[in-house]
């Protein structure tokens, strides 16, 4: 059996060989081109007028691919640039070519016969192509696919190593649209990290930012290889093709070996700020002027603190609930200083020779009337100081300033979120519950933005 | 004067009493070279008896009838001759009775160049009728062979598998289709042209046979007319040139007979463009006479054939390109290379055993076959289709856009179209080189290749001068071994065998990667064989005549799957479950004689087949599915004939009724139904179709030289039930994507019924004049008219999910019972004009007998469609009402062009 398998074999070969026509063919080498370039990225921009353009001169353009549809990040559309490094302007060349990285992969040289492509810009973003109409409007869109082999031809030069230009978000500019870039210490804003690079079937828009905290699009496609890939948490350099939508300028890797996210997140920026040694040092009420109305902070530390997310509660009367917020946000409070809070500025500096730290309205807690309970509250809720007591009426009582002064005695360094009487020296003009029974007048019987 | 050999019986019954016999005898010759013919038969039209003359010529016989009748004489390879005489007891010495070598030999030379041609590319379902029917001298299906086959008519509307044809008894047409591969014994005109040909469900000696006809290939050599034949031949139609050498011995006095023939046909292109051709055949036959009543021949058959393929276009295509358009070749290295060849090598060995008694012939043959059959492609693997003609490529694409036509687009695309439109290997190769060995582009071939092995015994046995009986017995085994082969990686190192669409393996024991020569994607073998038995009785009354034959047979069929696909990791692998099939076939007739002159025949069949092997595994190239609840297709068939034989008017009308029950039918294609879209089988089963009309063709010997015929053909074939449908898919993407979880879908019944058959030409009519020179010289045209011709419909549309909305998963509104029909109307190809001419000369030269043969079709360039099909592409309502909205659809059907003008040379010289 297996001899008559062999002799079986055996004459079949001879016959086939025998019998066979000549279909072979030679290989052939690339098809490239050594077409030479007539005309500059530069001088094919002047071209246009601000008209669709329809190129009937033998204009030659050459490039370097910037882009890549292998991942499929990339949909019949071309972006190059006019040198591998350092280039001064980039174009993109809208083709109905799938899988066009089998001939104009990123790198690739290439060689542009203008004549009879369209040309124009839709914002800064140069374009060439074939057209789109809409509305009987003719702008530059997808050239047909068997016109490309007419157009586009590979350059018989090596592969090119296109370097990327190294940039930062604050230093973009509009040269370097559609050019192949490349920034440092960029990662995904927080709340994005893990979610898929893009939804499926959607184009989607991701954020990137730097350590300063400036942003910029990262844009996927939803039919891209890496669409699901979950986007990384850490830090660090990404490549791509820089691409401007309106005002919004954007990213579009080419594939996943773009993105290099392999460090540290950047360091968080702390801007709140607790300390216990700011309290509040002195509360103004004075009888001859309401006007002249302030409260002072004191700052007992050796360091300045910033008073972020600070802020100054009053509770009106008995009320229990909060009736004013001041936000010290902005200020800092110096070291061994005071900080002085006026309702109303002017008065203040013509009533005390100088400007308060801060100017604030009418009936804020700036603004008591000596029967308030007032609190001073850090960044994260925590009630670092008080003057009174929640819920109580301050009039007859120990924590009573109405038309006087209550001023915290100087051996005190610390604030006390419990009101502590003897913590306090108080004038009013009733002088109940050991208060002192002495109206107090302004200027001179108040020292703001003095600390003893 | 010798006795003439006496094989049949004559019709006794036919004697009136009181008459005495008369005896005719008379010598037959060849015209112009004198040389004595053997073996001419000579009978009485309309009475059952056949003579014939014996080795030197001569004939004598002996007939009781009395009165006038047409004495018939034909001889192969010669134009008969018949001539009316009265039978009154005296004898009647005719002389010497001169043939005239037959014309017809140059016409079925030129034959062959419509049989092997692009028919071919229509699923091969035409090339069974003109091959068929170039033995027969009936007008009606003379003309369908030599008219109307270019436009691809199909005699009653049946399919090629419907007639079997037979190699010295061997039934060789194949499991695969069902239809016989005309290019395994193509270019070898000379030795094949003895034929034996029984029309529609006529009694056959070696077969039950097929319901549309038989035809017996005599190969052996004695039978052969000694001599040598030498032929050239110049077309501009499938092929260019053709040269065929002959030598045969004829019967030699040591028992010892011997024919050798060759042949060489070739073409750079041929009427399509880019349709090269390259054949060559050679054929070698010995034959053994041990004694007159055994003999015994060994026939050798190696036949190849390459060519290439041509495709069908859509209108949108023609308008812009042409008839003789063809996307499927390029340029390369200045030359034309077609992306789509064909080979076929698949060489013949023939053993047969003769017996022959007195009252019994007894046949034995054994065939055995091997080789190949292969298809090239272009493969593309992340890579844009190759094909020019590829729907986001043309004008319409930018027409059909969804938001909104783009009339410059599109005018880009036309100018790009006009320009190129052809395979641009150099942009496939420079694909390749870019990218690090790895191909995009693999230009492959899909490969069966078949070992055959056909058994057949058949005895004739002649009881007495009533009753005749037939026996035979047939198995055929044939193993095929189906894969795709790397033919040329174009440039790149190595081709990825993964499936792109779902990103699965193909083989998933295999490498991955593969190179050329070898097998990738698919993989499989098929083992089928069958034995079938038959008899037959023969009953001959005074009027009348009849016969009714059975016929039982068996048929299994395996796969087995080679390459385990990680598509279908269960039943990709290894053997499937056994196909068995049983069938029971009866079939009879009676013709009653008003006269010698009229008669009328009735025939009736019920065959029973097994669907063919395309038929029965739903994707085989994958996995191992079944065609669920397989069953035999059953074929009921009825005609009628009135055959008339007149001194000058001979002819025949004849009306058939033929219904085909259960039958399966598969198809592959991608489409976006109602249910989602992807790449799908779908599987029809239970699907009938009836096959009804008339034909009609008479013949006028208007004077000695003149002959008129009229030909005609009023018939219907149609659907004849809605048959059920289901989609089969594989489930390997992404599940958001499935059509369903499952891999099928059941998709209802199709609203087929009604719908016309796209099975050619359904009305053709025809006028011709022949004109017969004494001088030698010869000419006719014919003028034909070929009308009701479809294209075929798609069925996936005509099912429920073709209303569904896949964005909703509701019924369109808009999908109204009056918008569907109209948008799924059939409509007729246009009617066909076609005017033939041919002509020929033949002249004696030191009694060497040389001719010449022109044929031009089509004298008046007129462009027809032959056929076409819809594309599946758009399987819901909302698409294809989008697609159709410009005029210019994007899936809008394929049609074939037929040829323009065209012509066909030959030169013969016999000596």
């Amino acid at each position: 059996m297996v001899l008559v398998k062999k002799i079986k074999h055996a004459v079949l070969a001879i016959l086939i060989v025998s019998c066979a026509g000549n279909s072979e063919f030679e290989a052939l080498s690339v098809d490239c081109s050594s077409l030479k370039a007539n005309i500059s990225f530069a001088e094919l921009e002047a071209l246009f007028t601000g008209e669709t353009l329809h190129i009937q001169d033998d204009l030659i353009l050459e490039g370097y691919v910037t882009s890549s549809d292998k991942a499929g990040n990339f949909f019949n559309v071309l972006h190059i640039q006019d040198t591998p490094i350092a280039p001064s302007r980039g174009i993109q060349l809208e083709i109905e070519l799938r899988e066009s990285h089998l001939f104009f992969d990123a790198g690739r040289k290439i060689l542009i016969k203008l004549r009879g492509l369209y040309l124009g810009k839709s914002g800064a973003t140069l374009k060439l192509g074939g057209t789109f109409s809409s509305f009987g409007n003719v702008s530059v869109g997808q050239l047909p696919a068997l016109k490309v082999p007419e157009h586009l031809f590979v350059s018989c030069d090596a592969l090119e190593n296109v370097q990327p230009t190294l940039i930062t978000i604050p230093k973009l500019d509009d040269a370097k649209i559609n050019t192949l870039v490349h920034f440092e210490n960029l990662e995904v804003v927080e709340t994005e990290v893990g979610q898929p690079f893009a939804l499926v079937g959607e184009e989607t828009q991701r954020t990137l930012v730097d350590c300063e905290g400036n942003e910029i699009t990262l844009l996927s496609s939803g039919y891209s290889d890496f669409q699901a890939e979950p986007l990384p948490a850490e830090n660090g350099s990404i490549t791509g093709i820089l691409l401007k939508d309106g005002s919004d300028v954007q990213l579009a890797i080419r594939t996943l070996a773009d993105v290099a996210f392999t460090q540290e997140r950047c360091p968080e920026i702390v801007t709140e700020f607790t300390s216990t040694q700011i309290f509040i040092s002195e509360l103004a009420d004075p009888v001859n002027n309401t006007a002249a109305r302030f409260v002072e902070l004191y700052n007992s530390d050796t360091v300045p603190l910033d008073l972020h997310q600070w802020t100054l509660r009053r509770y009106t009367n008995a009320n229990t609930t909060v009736s004013a917020t001041i936000s010290l946000s902005g200020l800092v409070i110096g070291a061994q200083s005071t900080l002085v809070i006026s309702p109303k500025a002017a008065a203040f500096e013509s009533v005390y020779g100088f400007t308060p730290d801060l100017g604030v309205s009418t009936n804020s807690p700036a603004d008591s009337n000596g029967d308030d309970t007032l609190e001073l509250v850090d960044p994260f809720g925590t009630v670092i100081d008080v003057f009174g007591v929640i819920g109580k009426d301050g009039t007859d009582t120990n924590h009573e300033f109405t038309d006087g002064r209550a001023l915290r005695n100087a051996n005190i360094t610390e604030g006390n979120p419990t009101y502590t009487f003897e913590e306090w020296t108080v004038f009013n003009g009733k002088g109940a519950a050991g208060t002192i029974a002495q109206t107090q007048e302004a200027p001179d019987d108040f020292t703001p933005g003095e600390r003893d | 004067m010798r006795i003439c050999i006496f094989l049949v019986l004559l019709c006794y019954d036919y004697v009136v009493y009181s008459q005495q016999s008369t005896v005719i005898s008379g010598h037959v010759k060849e015209m112009g070279i004198n040389r004595a013919i053997a073996k001419a038969t000579v009978k009485i039209e309309g009475a059952p008896g056949v003579f014939f003359t014996d080795a030197d010529g001569y004939f004598t016989f002996e007939t009781p009838l009395t009165g006038e009748h047409i004495v018939h004489i034909a001889a192969f390879d010669f134009e008969p001759q018949r001539f009316s005489l009265l039978f009154d007891g005296i004898p009647i010495a005719l002389g010497t009775l001169f043939l005239q070598q037959d014309i017809t030999q140059e016409k079925s030379d030129n034959l062959t160049t419509i049989t092997d041609g692009d028919l071919l590319d229509q699923g091969e379902a035409f090339v069974g009728a003109p091959g068929l029917l170039q033995a027969t001298r009936d007008p009606y299906l003379t003309r369908a062979a030599f008219d109307f086959s270019q436009a691809f008519f199909k005699v009653r509307g049946y399919d090629a598998q419907n007639a079997t044809v037979l190699l010295n008894g061997i039934p060789v047409n194949k499991f695969f289709d069902g239809r016989p591969q005309w290019n395994n014994w193509g270019g070898l005109n000379d030795v094949i042209r003895n034929q034996e040909f029984t029309y529609g469900l006529a009694i056959n000696p070696y077969t039950f046979g097929g319901i549309q006809g038989n035809t017996n290939i005599d190969t052996r050599p004695s039978a052969m007319r000694p001599g040598t034949r030498v032929s050239s031949s110049l077309s501009n139609r499938t092929y260019t040139a053709r040269l065929m050498a002959t030598h045969s011995s004829g019967l030699q006095a040591n028992g010892l007979a011997y024919a050798v023939s060759a042949s060489g046909r070739w073409a750079q292109e041929g009427y399509i463009e880019g349709t090269l051709y390259n054949a060559y055949s050679f054929f070698g036959a010995v034959e053994y006479h041990l004694n007159p009543k055994h003999s015994l021949a060994l026939t050798a058959i190696l036949a190849q054939n390459r060519r290439g393929r041509s495709a069908a276009i859509t209108e949108e295509v023609y308008a812009l390109k042409g008839s003789q358009y063809n996307p499927f070749w390029g340029e390369q290295d200045g030359r034309i290379r077609n992306s789509r060849e064909r080979t076929v090598f698949e060489p013949l060995f023939l053993l047969n055993y003769e017996l022959e008694l007195e009252k019994l012939t007894w046949n034995t043959g054994v065939a055995y076959q091997l080789g190949t059959q292969s298809r090239s492609r272009l493969g593309y693997f992340n890579a844009t289709n190759p094909d020019p003609t590829y729907y986001r490529y043309l004008p319409s694409y930018h027409l059909n856009s969804p938001i909104g036509a783009n009339f410059i687009n599109a005018n880009l695309a036309q100018e790009a179209f006009l320009e190129g439109g052809q395979i641009a290997w150099e942009q496939l190769y420079t694909a390749n080189a870019l990218n690090a060995g790895k191909a995009a582009y693999v230009l492959y071939d899909d490969v069966a290749q078949n070992t055959r092995i056909l058994l057949s015994s058949s005895l004739d046995y002649t009881v007495n001068e009533k009753i005749k009986l037939g026996f035979g017995a047939n198995f055929r085994t044939s193993s095929s071994e189906n894969y795709a082969e790397i033919q040329d990686l174009l440039g790149a190192r190595f081709h990825e065998d993964i499936d792109v669409f779902s990103n699965t393996l193909n083989d998933l024991n295999g490498n991955v990667t593969k190179t050329e020569g070898e097998t990738f994607s698919y993989n499989y073998g098929t083992n089928a064989s069958q034995v079938e038995a038959f008899g037959q009785v023969e009953v001959t009354g005074k009027r009348w005549s009849g016969f009714v034959a059975v016929a039982a047979a068996n048929f299994d069929v395996q796969r087995e799957g080679r390459f385990a696909n990680e598509r279908f990791p269960e039943n990709s692998f290894g053997t499937s479950e056994k196909v068995a099939l049983t069938s029971l076939s009866y079939k009879g007739g009676c013709t009653y004689f008003f006269s010698g002159r009229h008669w009328l025949s009735a025939h009736g069949a019920q065959v029973e087949r097994p669907p063919t092997l395309q038929n029965i595994f739903i994707n085989p190239r994958e996995n191992n599915d079944i065609v669920p609840d397989l069953q035999s297709e059953t074929v009921t068939t009825v005609d009628l004939s009135y055959v008339f034989r007149l001194p000058d008017l001979t002819g025949r009308i004849s009306a058939f009724y033929t219904k085909f029950q259960n039958t399966t039918d598969i198809n592959f294609f991608f489409v976006d139904s109602g249910f989602g879209s992807d790449f799908v089988q779908e599987v029809s089963t239970d699907l009938d179709k009836l096959h009804q009309g008339i034909e009609l063709g008479v013949e006028y010997q208007a004077s000695a030289t003149v002959k008129l015929s009229l030909v005609a053909n009023l018939g219907q074939y149609v659907y004849a039930n809605n048959p059920s449908v289901h989609i089969n898919f594989d489930t390997a993407g992404p599940e958001e994507d499935l059509i369903d979880p499952g891999g099928r879908l059941d998709l209802g019944t199709a609203n087929l019924k009604g719908i016309k058959l796209a099975q050619g030409p359904q009305t053709a009519f025809s006028v011709g004049m022949e004109y017969r020179s004494p001088k030698y010289w010869w000419i006719g045209g014919t003028a034909n008219y070929l009308d009701d011709n479809y294209s075929n419909v798609s069925t996936i549309t005509r099912t429920q999910s073709f209303l569904i909305d896949p964005e909703t998963g509701e019924r369109f509104p808009e999908a109204t019972e009056e918008n569907v029909a109209q948008l799924l109307q059939q409509h007729p190809l246009d009617a066909m004009y076609l005017f033939n001419l041919v002509g020929g000369k033949s002249w004696i030269v030191n009694k060497k007998y040389v001719s010449a043969f022109v044929s031009v079709n089509n004298l008046f360039d007129t462009v027809f469609r032959t056929g076409g099909y819809e594309q599946s592409r758009n399987g819901n309502f909302g698409q294809l009402r989008q697609d159709q909205l410009s005029g210019r659809p994007s899936f809008g059907p394929k049609f074939w062009y037929g040829h323009g003008r065209t012509y066909f040379l030959n030169v013969a010289v016999s000596f």
